[in-house]
């Protein structure tokens, strides 16, 4: 009962994280949804590895930018929550929906230890999905809107469900990286 | 290359041929929807929560169709308002989301309980482009879309349809049935000698 009343505190020392909680609640909050540029040289300037390429777009949180890593075009939707206290790995061409919570902790239901989450190539995680750490999502996989990831996912498959399970295969014009 | 397991080092320059981004907004869609951005800042966020007049008269400036007596709260996020139909006496409750890309229809005395999710937008899949496509949702009368509820696009949730609390549902619905469960499936109807027995 005690860590249901406990308050929430993110596992961040330090004048970066300080100095990001002071950037994020203020100027990072204003930023226009449209103005991708701006919100990479932030992010970027606070050590997120994000591609030229990449876009994330308004009311996206991000607790600690430095750990967040995107690859070519791949994108996160609007009003996504990224807890990025252990490194969060997005591949080219993935797409991350509008209010996605992605969250490197809370595999056990606790905070105290974050694990790493490996997003692959092409995936889309569409709206509202859940994704704790120690996630592994490999490439072309389709998550369904508001499904949690826990259990292996085959690739290139569509994955839908509490828990997400892979029901069938993704079908795709393209080359199948 | 064994890509069960994503590889976070894998180079990050494109190694596959990729489409051209290319936006699917027009530059007319783009400004509109600038202006109802800042309108939906300024007017619709902070305007007080009795105000349902205003409101409706608001959605109807920005194109909506709103019919007698609709209530919205002032949290619900309406993304394209031009692209929303509500017949008479529907009510939506705080924080859900109209996510309009396509044409959303919501039918007489409907309910959309709080942040529910009515999302009119999806991407092709099996295309390389990932086009965006504007599906549209027609919602009917009577119906009822509990608590954080999700209803997928291109849908039609038939009349008196009931989904229970954070049930998505990414099929057509029977008239006057309950949905649960992740992802919507009909709760058993008992018989009617069941029924009786109840």
């Amino acid at each position: 009962m005690t860590r249901l009343l406990a308050p929430y505190t993110p596992p961040m020392r330090g004048m970066r994280s300080l100095l990001w909680r002071m950037v994020s609640s203020t100027i990072y909050r204003l930023v226009p949804s449209p103005a991708y540029k701006v919100r990479r040289a932030i992010l970027v300037a606070f050590g997120a590895e994000l591609d030229a390429t990449s876009r994330v777009r308004g009311g996206v949180r991000i607790s600690a930018p430095w750990n967040l890593k995107m690859g070519r075009k791949s994108s996160i939707g609007e009003g996504a929550t990224i807890w990025s206290h252990a490194p969060i790995t997005i591949g080219s061409r993935s797409v991350i929906s509008q209010y996605c919570f992605v969250h490197c902790a809370m595999r056990d239901g606790t905070q105290e230890h974050p694990e790493p989450i490996v997003i692959g190539d092409d995936v889309w995680i569409a709206a509202e999905s859940v994704i704790v750490g120690g996630a592994r999502v490999p490439n072309g996989v389709l998550v369904g809107a508001r499904s949690f990831i826990r259990e292996a996912i085959d690739t290139w498959t569509i994955a839908t469900g509490h828990p997400a399970k892979s029901r069938r295969e993704r079908p795709y014009q393209g080359t199948k990286s | 290359m064994n890509s069960h397991e994503p590889n976070p080092n894998a180079d990050q320059s494109a190694t596959i041929a990729e489409p051209p981004r290319k936006s699917p907004w027009s530059m007319k869609a783009k400004v509109l929807r600038l202006f109802w951005g800042v309108a939906e800042i300024v007017l619709w966020k902070l305007s007080p929560v009795s105000c349902w007049g205003f409101r409706r008269a608001l959605l109807r400036f920005f194109g909506a169709k709103v019919g007698k007596g609709v209530r919205i709260h002032p949290s619900v996020k309406v993304i394209i308002p031009w692209h929303i139909e509500l017949d008479d006496h529907v009510v939506v409750h705080e924080r859900a989301i109209l996510y309009a890309l396509g044409q959303i229809k919501i039918g007489r005395n409907t309910e959309i309980g709080p942040l529910a999710h009515i999302c009119a937008g999806t991407h092709d899949f099996t295309s390389p482009a990932f086009t965006l496509l504007r599906q549209p949702i027609t919602i009917g009368a009577d119906c009822l879309i509990g608590i954080a509820g999700f209803v997928a696009p291109n849908i039609t949730l038939a009349e008196g349809t009931v989904l229970e609390p954070r049930c998505p549902i990414y099929m057509d619905t029977q008239p006057g049935t309950t949905y649960i469960g992740n992802p919507g499936k009909p709760v058993a109807v008992p018989s009617p000698s069941e029924a009786v027995a109840l």
